[in-house]
């Protein structure tokens, strides 16, 4: 393997977990989520090269999955229309915490989170991924004031999907 | 900070934590990771490049073939009725349109070189719809160039196709000659028609397909900055 390939190859076995998350928010069916994690390492690789380091390799990560993911057409390209967990496709959703209430409550933020627009979605994996508002309007390209009243809006809408008796 | 709002931000604070403590069912190895960046994938962008390419070429070589091999694109029918000189300008026009095809091809490879992954969520929406944006314009512009030059040729293969048919016919000049110039008319209306939903219902696919999702998500960022 050539030193930049490995080099590629190490970063992304290390930082996979990023590009998981992002096919999860987008994808319905373990299919789809393995198609668009090899489109997005592909992505990856081809703008490997024009990577500077001005930013983190995270945000750089996160940068090109989501537009990988946005910009992508996707077979299926279903959207639950559901917050029922029952009818939510949630495969792969596992917490490390050995606990069932744990696991019950991510499916329930999964299942909040693809009610979401493509847009939407993004700003919210960003947000949990504690990427600074900075950060997440530079990512999107929208300003950082425009980011935290969307996300605002966005934190009260998932609350109501995931407590809808409140 | 309302009260309420504090407690919204608590909760998905709270949720940050559960969303870190994620678990990856299948982690790939750098085997696979190897594999992955050596697969052969074309995605949406390059589909639309290749498709705009595809546009293009196909104008251009179907007039080069022309060009070097002699051929015309009218019939034996054609010159009785509208007249050899008349054709042979029309064909040299659309050689001229050579020029300016390959300019455009210049001009939206420029296009598509500035469609980046690296850009923001926006900035790559915005350029690969501005992209399209270049190559429907162009298309548009030749289109209506195409039927600007062939309706006189049209209504005049309608007009004399008309007259040869009824020169037996007892029928009065003035009667005659405003019969032909309806059927003249008619012909080059069922043409444009013809042609214009023929691009139509192609550009609905294309656009349907490939540009519904990145137009709404613009919108959606669109609206965000509003």
């Amino acid at each position: 393997m050539k030193s930049k390939e490995a080099e590629f190859t190490q970063l992304i076995e290390s930082n996979q977990g990023i590009v998981h998350k992002v096919c999860r928010i987008y994808c319905d069916t373990p299919e789809a989520h393995e198609d668009l994690f090899q489109e997005i390492v592909l992505q990856l690789w081809k703008s490997f090269g024009s990577f500077k380091g001005e930013s983190k390799f995270s945000t750089w990560m996160y940068r090109v999955g989501l537009n990988t993911a946005i910009t992508l057409i996707r077979k299926k390209d279903k959207t639950i229309n559901t917050t029922s967990l029952d009818n939510g496709n949630f495969f792969n959703v596992k917490s490390n915490e050995d606990n069932e209430e744990y696991e019950e409550r991510l499916k329930s933020l999964y299942a909040g989170i693809k009610r979401l627009n493509d847009v939407e979605r993004a700003l919210v994996l960003l947000y949990l991924e504690d990427m600074p508002y900075r950060e997440i309007a530079e990512t999107m390209g929208i300003t950082e004031v425009n980011a935290r009243v969307k996300m605002n809006r966005i934190k009260s809408r998932l609350k109501e999907m995931m407590n809808p008796a409140l | 900070m309302t009260n309420n709002e504090t407690n919204i931000n608590d909760e998905l604070d709270d949720l940050k934590s559960l969303w870190k403590n994620q678990k990856e069912e299948k982690p790939y190895d750098s085997s696979e990771i190897f594999e992955m960046i050596h697969k052969k994938s074309i995605n949406s962008v390059q589909w639309l490049f290749i498709l705009s390419i595809i546009e293009l070429l196909f104008g251009i070589i179907i007039s080069l073939w022309s060009f070097f091999s002699g051929h015309h694109f009218y019939s034996e029918d054609a010159i009785e009725l509208v007249g050899k000189e008349a054709l042979d300008k029309l064909e040299s026009f659309s050689h001229l349109g050579l020029l300016g095809s390959l300019i455009f091809m210049a001009i939206i490879y420029f296009y598509y070189r500035k469609i980046s992954s690296n850009l923001s969520v926006k900035g790559l929406i915005n350029n690969i719809i501005r992209f399209r944006k270049t190559v429907i314009w162009f298309l548009v512009i030749w289109i209506t160039l195409a039927l600007a030059l062939l309706a006189p040729v049209y209504y005049q293969m309608g007009k004399e196709a008309y007259l040869h048919q009824a020169a037996n016919q007892q029928i009065s000049a003035e009667e005659l000659a405003k019969t032909a110039n309806g059927v003249g008319w008619g012909f080059t209306i069922v043409f444009a028609l013809i042609i214009l939903i023929c691009c139509g219902l192609y550009y609905l696919i294309i656009y349907g397909f490939f540009l519904r999702r990145l137009n709404k998500n613009l919108k959606e960022l669109k609206k965000i900055e509003a």
